[in-house]
């Protein structure tokens, strides 16, 4: 009994983890982040401060929340 | 063909109705039979050589061999034509099960969706699952494609795939209902490697060629695929038996572009006939077709020996 409890609790975790991994903010973060500082760089954009590298990861991780609030990356819900 | 073929294939549509119901059925399965049981080298070349062509734009940009900007339509060219050949394999058209090249049927399958992310097991269920309940609301995976018309099918491709959208829950919910749960390891292993790659080339300095190569031609490729194996063939999607599933129709971009989806509904009728083979068969089974009942579009009124050639 013990054991089959265990192995649901570590399922759980486990999916939990999967989750996280594939949701808005971590792809917002980890793949967004990069390549809008590698578009900031290519269109010769001059950031006001700080590398573009961190401008890209707060915007890509602020488009990744409002993708995981709203459940939408383009703000409009899915029915 | 031969004399005795070609006549039937010519028989008019009046001789066709005298006929009774069994010689009706056994004249469309014979027709629909000469196109069976041959191997589509084409698909087989296809789909391995198109994999290799996807993967050999990756050393070529990163070489500076290629522009990036000339390899991003490639790649969305390459990626829109993953699928079919993956497509011929989940329907045994390159070999049955206990064929001597079985194993090939099965490396077409695994390899050619790989630029799709998609696992070939995931793909081969959920599609058998299409063929068996094709435009059911409740069991067909494929029915929230359908829309009312062109820019409807786009809107709702776009936001099916967003977060909170319904995009692989049918999925999800016909590997239950067909006790193939454990077939979401794939999908999850595809998924992972292929977010994991995006996330590893753009921390490395590569997102633009992450973004450019594979993230934005998948989503193309998805939408493309969609509306010409999907929505296209099976539009208005009201029809559940045999002969109403699908449609036949007129694509203005021809048979090449619409990927030979005009004649869909001979796959679903036969889904063993190569679709290199489809076009044939569906101008020799055409008047049969049409008096089955069935939408066969714009081509009622063609010539089926010139259009079939």
């Amino acid at each position: 009994m013990m054991t089959s409890i265990n192995l649901m609790a570590i399922s759980m975790n486990i999916l939990k983890l999967i989750g996280v991994l594939f949701s808005p903010v971590v792809f917002g973060l980890a793949f967004l982040g990069p390549l809008l500082s590698e578009i900031i760089l290519l269109l010769n954009v001059t950031v006001p401060v700080g590398d573009p590298l961190i401008w890209g990861v707060v915007i890509g991780g602020i488009l990744g929340g409002i993708a995981q609030w709203r459940g939408s990356w383009i703000w409009v819900k899915p029915v | 063909m031969g004399e005795t073929s070609m006549n039937e294939a010519i028989m008019s549509k009046d001789a066709l109705q005298a006929l009774s119901p069994e010689a009706l059925d056994a004249l469309e399965r014979k027709i629909a039979g000469r196109h069976m049981h041959r191997i589509p080298w084409g698909a087989v070349a296809w789909g391995l050589g198109n994999l290799i062509f996807w993967l050999s734009l990756w050393p070529l940009v990163f070489l500076d061999y290629l522009s990036l900007w000339l390899a991003f339509p490639l790649a969305t060219l390459s990626i829109s034509l993953s699928y079919l050949p993956s497509h011929e394999a989940q329907h045994s058209i390159i070999a049955r099960e206990g064929h001597r090249l079985r194993w090939l049927n099965e490396l077409v399958g695994h390899l050619s969706p790989i630029p799709l992310a998609q696992p070939y097991r995931v793909l081969k269920a959920t599609h058998m699952e299409h063929h068996a309940h094709s435009n059911d609301p409740e069991l067909d995976p494929d029915y929230a494609v359908h829309a009312k018309d062109d820019w409807a099918f786009l809107k709702n491709s776009i936001l099916r795939r967003q977060p909170a959208g319904p995009a692989q829950k049918a999925y999800g919910d016909a590997l239950v209902r067909t006790h193939q749960e454990h077939l979401m390891i794939d999908a999850l292993i595809f998924n992972a490697v292929f977010t994991g790659t995006l996330f590893a080339l753009a921390w490395t300095g590569h997102a633009l060629e992450a973004a450019l190569l594979w993230w934005l031609p998948k989503h193309l490729a998805q939408t493309y695929i969609q509306y010409y194996l999907s929505w296209a063939p099976h539009h208005p999607g009201i029809r559940q038996e045999r002969y109403g599933q699908t449609r036949a129709f007129k694509s203005q971009l021809g048979n090449l572009i619409s990927m030979g989806m005009q004649f869909h509904i001979i796959h679903h009728l036969y889904p063993r006939i190569p679709l290199s083979s489809t076009p044939a068969a569906f101008h020799e089974l055409k008047d049969i077709l049409e008096l089955r009942g069935c939408d066969i579009g714009g081509w009622a009124d063609s010539d089926h020996k010139s259009e079939a050639a």
